[in-house]
């Protein structure tokens, strides 16, 4: 009697703990995927945004801005901000606007601002080097003068 | 006049995509001396193919000249974009949440610029300081040729070709041949007086992958009168924003 009492308790608790299975984990994956899609949209977002800002923005240009106007070309590539075309955010969601604004913002600013310090850098390394054959040409004419 | 001066900007470099080649900047951008509506209105599909990874929107839009832009979006989520002068309000009424994105430049209306473009004998490149290097007829396909009027300097090759005057294909390659970009006007249809592609094909080729945009237009209409609702959008009182800027 107590045997077959424990094998009915056995058997309910398999029928609730299946039962909480099958209902259950379909729920809890749904909850896990409703987390997971902002995720993945956001990092979605970041990649379009990163991808468009190096298709927007010049390195070449502001190489050539910060060769040619230095640290202030450097300055200005930190303070001037481009926009990228409103097609990009058509139809995304909120968590997708916001990473895309975000990592463009970041990404243009870097590629911006590195290479007009790149540019900074080459002309001060330009000019330097300019003044010390400058230098060294007017010490060798003075050499042959003496 | 600001607008058009980025439209024409957009038309050449944002679409054909050649923006990173910093030779946009250089050229001396001439302005369109009018547009072909006062409105225009209709419904919208935009598909992108990025690498295989496709995902579409659909709605409907509305427009005042290239100042004022409504667009609601209905697949796959429900989304308001209003686009005036340097700020975009992109607000999602199910969320009851609002983005204000404030912009140093006019913001570039989606879809509209190529619209415009297709109306454009030479689609723009006149006016961007492009010159005409040679034309030919293939079959009833006039192709015709563009280059920097400047021999020295390489912007890399446009090429353009029209049938019965209205602008089908524009192919654009990057003077290094890393990008190559294809616009496709196709399904020209009647409007009032005008002839307007509805389907415009966007195909970027570059090291880094494959991009396609599709854009299908249906139910266009012109100098149709903007429901108040739209012309003067406001956003709700329990709507929280959040402004940035980029």
């Amino acid at each position: 009697m107590g045997k077959r009492m424990g094998y009915r308790v056995f058997v309910g608790i398999l029928a609730l703990v299946l039962s909480i299975s099958l209902v259950g984990m379909p729920l809890v994956s749904n909850v896990v995927a409703a987390n997971a899609l902002p995720q993945m949209d956001t990092q979605q977002a970041c990649a379009d945004a990163e991808a468009q800002a190096i298709n927007d923005i010049s390195g070449t240009t502001w190489f050539l801005i910060g060769c040619i106007i230095g640290v202030l070309g450097y300055l200005v590539a930190i303070a001037v901000e481009t926009n990228p075309p409103a097609s990009a955010l058509v139809g995304q969601s909120p968590e997708y606007v916001a990473a895309y604004t975000d990592c463009y913002k970041r990404k243009a600013k870097e590629i911006k601002s590195k290479n007009a310090l790149y540019g900074c850098l080459a002309g001060t390394g330009a000019s330097c080097l300019f003044y010390l054959l400058l230098a060294a040409a007017a010490g060798s004419a003075a050499e042959t003068t003496y | 006049m600001e607008y058009y001066r980025w439209l024409l900007m957009w038309v050449v470099v944002g679409m054909l995509g050649v923006g990173g080649n910093g030779f946009g900047q250089s050229l001396d951008f001439a302005s369109v001396s009018s547009l072909p509506y006062q409105t225009l209105q209709g419904s919208f599909q935009k598909v992108n193919d990025r690498d295989g990874q496709v995902d579409s929107s659909s709605g409907t839009f509305y427009v005042k000249k290239m100042e004022y832009m409504y667009l609601e979006v209905t697949h796959p989520i429900h989304q308001i974009m209003v686009i005036e002068g340097n700020e975009t309000l992109i607000y999602y009424p199910d969320r009851k949440l609002a983005f204000r994105l404030k912009s140093k430049n006019p913001v570039l209306m989606p879809f509209i610029p190529q619209l415009i473009a297709s109306q454009r004998a030479d689609i723009g490149f006149d006016n961007l300081g492009l010159k005409l290097e040679k034309q030919e007829f293939q079959g009833d396909s006039l192709i015709s040729y563009w280059i920097s009027p400047d021999p020295e300097k390489n912007i890399g090759r446009y090429q353009m070709i029209q049938v019965n005057d209205l602008p089908i294909q524009i192919f654009y390659v990057s003077p290094d041949s890393m990008f190559a970009s294809k616009i496709l006007f196709t399904a020209y249809r009647q409007v009032d007086d005008l002839m307007l592609p509805h389907r415009i094909i966007t195909e970027n080729v570059s090291v880094k992958g494959v991009t396609i945009e599709r854009i299908y237009l249906t139910d266009l209409k012109k100098n149709l009168p903007l429901p108040p609702e739209i012309v003067q959008f406001d956003l709700p009182d329990d709507v929280t924003v959040e402004e940035k800027e980029w």
